[in-house]
Protein backbone atom coordinates (compact mmCIF):
# COMPACT_ATOMS: atom_id res chain seq x y z
CA UNK A 1 0.00 0.00 0.00
CA UNK A 2 2.70 2.61 1.23
CA UNK A 3 4.66 1.23 -2.31
CA UNK A 4 1.74 2.44 -4.31
CA UNK A 5 1.91 5.79 -2.11
CA UNK A 6 5.12 6.30 -2.84
CA UNK A 7 5.07 5.32 -6.65
CA UNK A 8 2.02 7.56 -6.98
CA UNK A 9 3.90 10.85 -5.36
CA UNK A 10 6.70 9.43 -7.83
CA UNK A 11 4.96 9.63 -10.86
CA UNK A 12 3.22 13.11 -9.72
CA UNK A 13 7.04 14.49 -8.97
CA UNK A 14 7.81 13.82 -12.11
CA UNK A 15 4.90 15.43 -14.17
CA UNK A 16 5.20 17.97 -12.57
CA UNK A 17 8.62 18.35 -13.10
CA UNK A 18 8.15 17.38 -16.82
CA UNK A 19 5.71 20.23 -16.76
CA UNK A 20 7.65 23.14 -15.74
CA UNK A 21 10.23 21.60 -18.12
CA UNK A 22 7.40 21.91 -21.25
CA UNK A 23 6.47 25.37 -19.66
CA UNK A 24 10.23 27.03 -20.25
CA UNK A 25 10.76 25.17 -23.55
CA UNK A 26 7.28 26.79 -24.75
CA UNK A 27 8.25 29.96 -23.30
CA UNK A 28 11.35 30.03 -25.33
CA UNK A 29 9.72 28.65 -28.32
CA UNK A 30 6.84 30.79 -28.39
CA UNK A 31 8.82 34.27 -27.94
CA UNK A 32 11.42 33.36 -29.95
CA UNK A 33 14.88 32.42 -29.91
CA UNK A 34 15.99 35.63 -31.91
CA UNK A 35 15.21 37.16 -28.68
CA UNK A 36 18.55 36.46 -27.23
CA UNK A 37 21.39 35.60 -29.59
CA UNK A 38 24.10 33.53 -27.77
CA UNK A 39 27.19 34.38 -28.74
CA UNK A 40 28.68 32.08 -27.46
CA UNK A 41 26.89 28.42 -28.02
CA UNK A 42 29.10 26.01 -30.21
CA UNK A 43 26.08 25.71 -32.50
CA UNK A 44 26.10 29.01 -33.51
CA UNK A 45 27.07 29.53 -37.18
CA UNK A 46 30.27 29.93 -37.97
CA UNK A 47 31.34 33.47 -39.14
CA UNK A 48 33.44 33.95 -41.90
CA UNK A 49 36.62 35.91 -40.20
CA UNK A 50 36.07 39.96 -41.27
CA UNK A 51 38.49 43.17 -40.53
CA UNK A 52 37.69 45.91 -38.18
CA UNK A 53 37.28 47.75 -41.52
CA UNK A 54 34.80 45.60 -42.90
CA UNK A 55 32.56 45.32 -39.86
CA UNK A 56 32.22 48.83 -39.44
CA UNK A 57 31.39 48.94 -42.99
CA UNK A 58 28.40 46.34 -43.33
CA UNK A 59 27.35 47.30 -39.10
CA UNK A 60 26.27 43.73 -38.69
CA UNK A 61 24.12 44.79 -35.93
CA UNK A 62 23.34 41.77 -33.45
CA UNK A 63 24.87 39.67 -35.44
CA UNK A 64 27.14 36.98 -34.87
CA UNK A 65 30.65 37.99 -36.38
CA UNK A 66 34.66 36.99 -36.06
CA UNK A 67 37.14 39.75 -35.93
CA UNK A 68 40.86 39.61 -36.22
CA UNK A 69 43.25 43.08 -35.10
CA UNK A 70 45.07 44.26 -33.41
CA UNK A 71 44.81 45.58 -29.65
CA UNK A 72 45.13 49.46 -29.65
CA UNK A 73 44.11 50.41 -27.05
CA UNK A 74 43.27 49.03 -23.21
CA UNK A 75 40.41 50.36 -21.07
CA UNK A 76 40.17 49.56 -17.13
CA UNK A 77 37.72 46.89 -16.51
CA UNK A 78 34.08 47.54 -15.89
CA UNK A 79 31.96 46.14 -12.76
CA UNK A 80 28.42 46.03 -13.39
CA UNK A 81 26.31 46.48 -10.43
CA UNK A 82 25.40 42.77 -10.39
CA UNK A 83 29.23 42.02 -9.40
CA UNK A 84 29.84 40.78 -13.30
CA UNK A 85 33.55 42.02 -14.22
CA UNK A 86 34.50 43.13 -18.35
CA UNK A 87 37.60 43.97 -19.95
CA UNK A 88 37.02 45.95 -22.71
CA UNK A 89 40.11 46.89 -25.16
CA UNK A 90 40.23 48.11 -29.00
CA UNK A 91 41.21 46.57 -31.68
CA UNK A 92 42.25 47.81 -34.94
CA UNK A 93 42.94 46.65 -38.70
CA UNK A 94 45.11 49.67 -38.73
CA UNK A 95 43.03 52.27 -40.27
CA UNK A 96 39.68 51.46 -37.75
CA UNK A 97 39.26 50.61 -34.60
CA UNK A 98 36.36 49.04 -32.55
CA UNK A 99 35.42 48.40 -29.06
CA UNK A 100 35.35 44.67 -27.69
CA UNK A 101 33.66 44.18 -24.24
CA UNK A 102 34.10 40.65 -22.35
CA UNK A 103 32.76 39.18 -19.20
CA UNK A 104 35.13 37.54 -17.15
CA UNK A 105 32.33 35.90 -16.31
CA UNK A 106 33.63 32.11 -17.11
CA UNK A 107 37.38 33.89 -17.25
CA UNK A 108 39.39 36.54 -18.22
CA UNK A 109 42.25 36.63 -21.26
CA UNK A 110 45.64 38.13 -21.11
CA UNK A 111 45.95 40.92 -23.56
CA UNK A 112 48.56 43.44 -23.98
CA UNK A 113 48.41 46.49 -26.71
CA UNK A 114 49.88 45.38 -30.21
CA UNK A 115 48.72 41.66 -29.35
CA UNK A 116 46.86 40.08 -32.66
CA UNK A 117 43.62 39.02 -31.65
CA UNK A 118 40.46 36.94 -33.11
CA UNK A 119 37.30 37.68 -31.54
CA UNK A 120 33.99 35.75 -31.64
CA UNK A 121 30.98 37.74 -30.60
CA UNK A 122 27.90 39.75 -31.32
CA UNK A 123 28.30 42.72 -32.65
CA UNK A 124 25.71 45.47 -31.30
CA UNK A 125 25.86 49.03 -30.77
CA UNK A 126 26.20 50.59 -27.08
CA UNK A 127 24.61 54.64 -26.86
CA UNK A 128 26.92 55.70 -29.44
CA UNK A 129 29.46 53.05 -29.45
CA UNK A 130 29.66 49.78 -31.55
CA UNK A 131 31.32 46.99 -29.85
CA UNK A 132 31.67 43.44 -29.86
CA UNK A 133 30.42 41.60 -27.13
CA UNK A 134 31.31 38.27 -25.91
CA UNK A 135 32.80 36.27 -23.19
CA UNK A 136 36.56 36.75 -22.53
CA UNK A 137 37.28 33.36 -23.24
CA UNK A 138 36.37 33.98 -26.72
CA UNK A 139 39.08 36.01 -27.21
CA UNK A 140 42.21 34.38 -28.33
CA UNK A 141 45.47 36.04 -29.11
CA UNK A 142 47.38 34.94 -32.15
CA UNK B 1 14.12 32.94 -13.55
CA UNK B 2 12.59 35.49 -11.65
CA UNK B 3 11.52 35.29 -7.69
CA UNK B 4 7.80 34.56 -8.54
CA UNK B 5 8.78 31.75 -10.09
CA UNK B 6 11.53 30.07 -7.88
CA UNK B 7 9.16 31.14 -4.70
CA UNK B 8 6.14 28.92 -5.83
CA UNK B 9 8.05 26.31 -7.56
CA UNK B 10 10.12 25.33 -3.83
CA UNK B 11 6.98 25.60 -2.50
CA UNK B 12 5.06 23.65 -4.51
CA UNK B 13 7.66 21.19 -4.75
CA UNK B 14 7.23 21.07 -0.53
CA UNK B 15 4.03 19.75 -0.98
CA UNK B 16 4.29 17.52 -3.62
CA UNK B 17 7.52 15.90 -1.65
CA UNK B 18 5.80 16.24 1.81
CA UNK B 19 8.52 18.25 3.26
CA UNK B 20 8.60 21.72 5.49
CA UNK B 21 7.16 24.11 2.70
CA UNK B 22 8.72 26.96 5.08
CA UNK B 23 12.30 25.65 4.15
CA UNK B 24 11.97 24.74 1.18
CA UNK B 25 10.51 28.12 -0.08
CA UNK B 26 13.26 30.08 2.18
CA UNK B 27 15.93 27.88 0.38
CA UNK B 28 14.38 28.64 -3.08
CA UNK B 29 15.01 32.38 -2.98
CA UNK B 30 18.07 32.20 -0.88
CA UNK B 31 20.48 32.09 -3.89
CA UNK B 32 19.09 35.25 -5.07
CA UNK B 33 20.08 37.22 -1.84
CA UNK B 34 22.85 38.54 -3.56
CA UNK B 35 20.26 40.65 -5.45
CA UNK B 36 19.19 42.18 -2.15
CA UNK B 37 22.68 43.80 -1.96
CA UNK B 38 22.88 44.70 -5.81
CA UNK B 39 19.25 46.73 -5.28
CA UNK B 40 20.58 48.38 -2.41
CA UNK B 41 23.88 48.98 -3.39
CA UNK B 42 25.59 47.65 -1.39
CA UNK B 43 28.89 45.12 -1.84
CA UNK B 44 28.66 41.87 -1.57
CA UNK B 45 31.75 39.06 -2.31
CA UNK B 46 30.75 36.74 -4.74
CA UNK B 47 29.08 37.71 -8.58
CA UNK B 48 25.55 36.64 -9.33
CA UNK B 49 25.07 33.46 -10.39
CA UNK B 50 28.24 32.52 -9.05
CA UNK B 51 29.37 30.84 -5.67
CA UNK B 52 25.79 31.03 -4.09
CA UNK B 53 24.06 29.41 -7.09
CA UNK B 54 26.19 25.70 -6.72
CA UNK B 55 25.55 22.52 -4.85
CA UNK B 56 29.02 22.78 -2.62
CA UNK B 57 27.53 25.49 -0.61
CA UNK B 58 24.06 23.28 0.03
CA UNK B 59 26.39 20.97 1.16
CA UNK B 60 27.75 23.54 3.76
CA UNK B 61 24.56 24.47 4.60
CA UNK B 62 23.01 21.34 4.91
CA UNK B 63 25.68 20.34 7.25
CA UNK B 64 25.24 23.46 9.44
CA UNK B 65 21.51 23.21 9.73
CA UNK B 66 21.61 19.65 10.80
CA UNK B 67 24.41 20.67 13.26
CA UNK B 68 22.48 23.49 14.54
CA UNK B 69 18.75 21.68 14.05
CA UNK B 70 19.28 18.09 14.48
CA UNK B 71 15.82 18.01 12.01
CA UNK B 72 16.38 16.13 9.05
CA UNK B 73 12.83 16.87 7.71
CA UNK B 74 13.88 20.44 7.65
CA UNK B 75 17.15 19.87 6.20
CA UNK B 76 15.10 18.02 3.36
CA UNK B 77 13.11 20.63 2.46
CA UNK B 78 16.08 23.19 2.82
CA UNK B 79 17.60 21.15 0.29
CA UNK B 80 14.78 20.48 -2.12
CA UNK B 81 13.85 23.82 -2.42
CA UNK B 82 17.91 24.88 -3.12
CA UNK B 83 18.10 22.26 -5.82
CA UNK B 84 14.58 23.30 -7.28
CA UNK B 85 16.10 27.10 -7.55
CA UNK B 86 19.57 25.65 -9.43
CA UNK B 87 17.55 23.13 -11.00
CA UNK B 88 14.93 25.85 -13.01
CA UNK B 89 17.85 28.52 -13.18
CA UNK B 90 19.61 25.35 -15.40
CA UNK B 91 17.11 26.95 -18.13
CA UNK B 92 18.90 29.73 -18.22
CA UNK B 93 21.52 30.16 -21.13
CA UNK B 94 24.29 30.84 -19.22
CA UNK B 95 23.61 27.67 -16.90
CA UNK B 96 24.64 26.92 -13.45
CA UNK B 97 28.25 25.64 -12.11
CA UNK B 98 26.46 22.43 -11.14
CA UNK B 99 29.91 20.72 -10.10
CA UNK B 100 31.69 23.72 -8.98
CA UNK B 101 34.80 23.98 -8.32
CA UNK B 102 35.08 23.45 -12.00
CA UNK B 103 34.21 26.04 -14.22
CA UNK B 104 31.77 24.07 -16.26
CA UNK B 105 28.38 25.99 -16.86
CA UNK B 106 25.56 23.43 -17.38
CA UNK B 107 22.18 24.54 -19.34
CA UNK B 108 19.30 23.29 -21.30
CA UNK B 109 19.27 26.58 -22.57
CA UNK B 110 15.24 26.59 -22.86
CA UNK B 111 14.19 30.73 -21.99
CA UNK B 112 15.91 33.54 -20.77
CA UNK B 113 15.56 34.14 -16.98
CA UNK B 114 13.21 37.05 -17.81
CA UNK B 115 10.95 35.09 -20.26
CA UNK B 116 7.72 36.40 -19.66
CA UNK B 117 5.77 32.96 -20.50
CA UNK B 118 7.91 30.35 -18.60
CA UNK B 119 8.24 32.47 -15.53
CA UNK B 120 4.74 33.10 -14.74
CA UNK B 121 3.46 29.56 -16.88
CA UNK B 122 6.31 28.18 -14.14
CA UNK B 123 4.00 30.08 -10.79
CA UNK B 124 0.74 28.80 -12.86
CA UNK B 125 1.87 25.42 -12.70
CA UNK B 126 2.79 25.40 -9.68
CA UNK B 127 -0.18 26.67 -8.08
CA UNK B 128 -2.17 24.39 -9.08
CA UNK B 129 -0.07 21.53 -7.45
CA UNK B 130 -0.03 23.39 -4.68
CA UNK B 131 -3.96 23.33 -4.51
CA UNK B 132 -4.30 19.37 -5.29
CA UNK B 133 -1.86 18.90 -2.82
CA UNK B 134 -3.05 20.93 0.28
CA UNK B 135 -7.24 20.43 -0.58
CA UNK B 136 -7.61 22.40 3.22
CA UNK B 137 -6.67 25.41 0.38
CA UNK B 138 -9.49 24.79 -2.06
CA UNK B 139 -11.85 24.20 0.79
CA UNK B 140 -11.20 27.30 2.33
CA UNK B 141 -11.76 29.43 -1.12
CA UNK B 142 -14.51 27.58 -2.13
CA UNK B 143 -16.60 28.11 1.38
CA UNK B 144 -15.37 31.77 1.41
CA UNK B 145 -16.96 32.12 -2.29
CA UNK B 146 -19.79 30.84 -1.11
CA UNK B 147 -20.33 32.37 1.69
CA UNK B 148 -20.90 28.96 3.56
CA UNK B 149 -19.62 28.27 7.07
CA UNK B 150 -18.42 25.00 8.48
CA UNK B 151 -19.89 25.33 11.89
CA UNK B 152 -21.37 22.34 12.77
CA UNK B 153 -19.93 20.32 10.09
CA UNK B 154 -18.23 17.50 10.52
Amino acid sequence: MNLNKDLLRLGILALFLAGILGIAWAGGYLTGRTIYVNPFQDDQPAEEMGSVSQILQELPLDKAVSVEGMVSRILSDYTSKKGYVYQQFYITDGSKEVKVFCSKYKGSVDVRKSDNVSVTGTFQKYGSTYEIYTECTNVEVI
Amino acid sequence: MLFQAHFFFALALGYVLKLPAKAAVLAGVLPDLDTAFYALGLPFPFIHRGFLHTPIILGVILIGMYLATKRADICAGFGAGFLSHLFIDTFNPTGIMWLYPLPTFFTLDLATYSNAIANWGIVAWSIAFILIFNARIITKLNLKSLGLKMRGIK
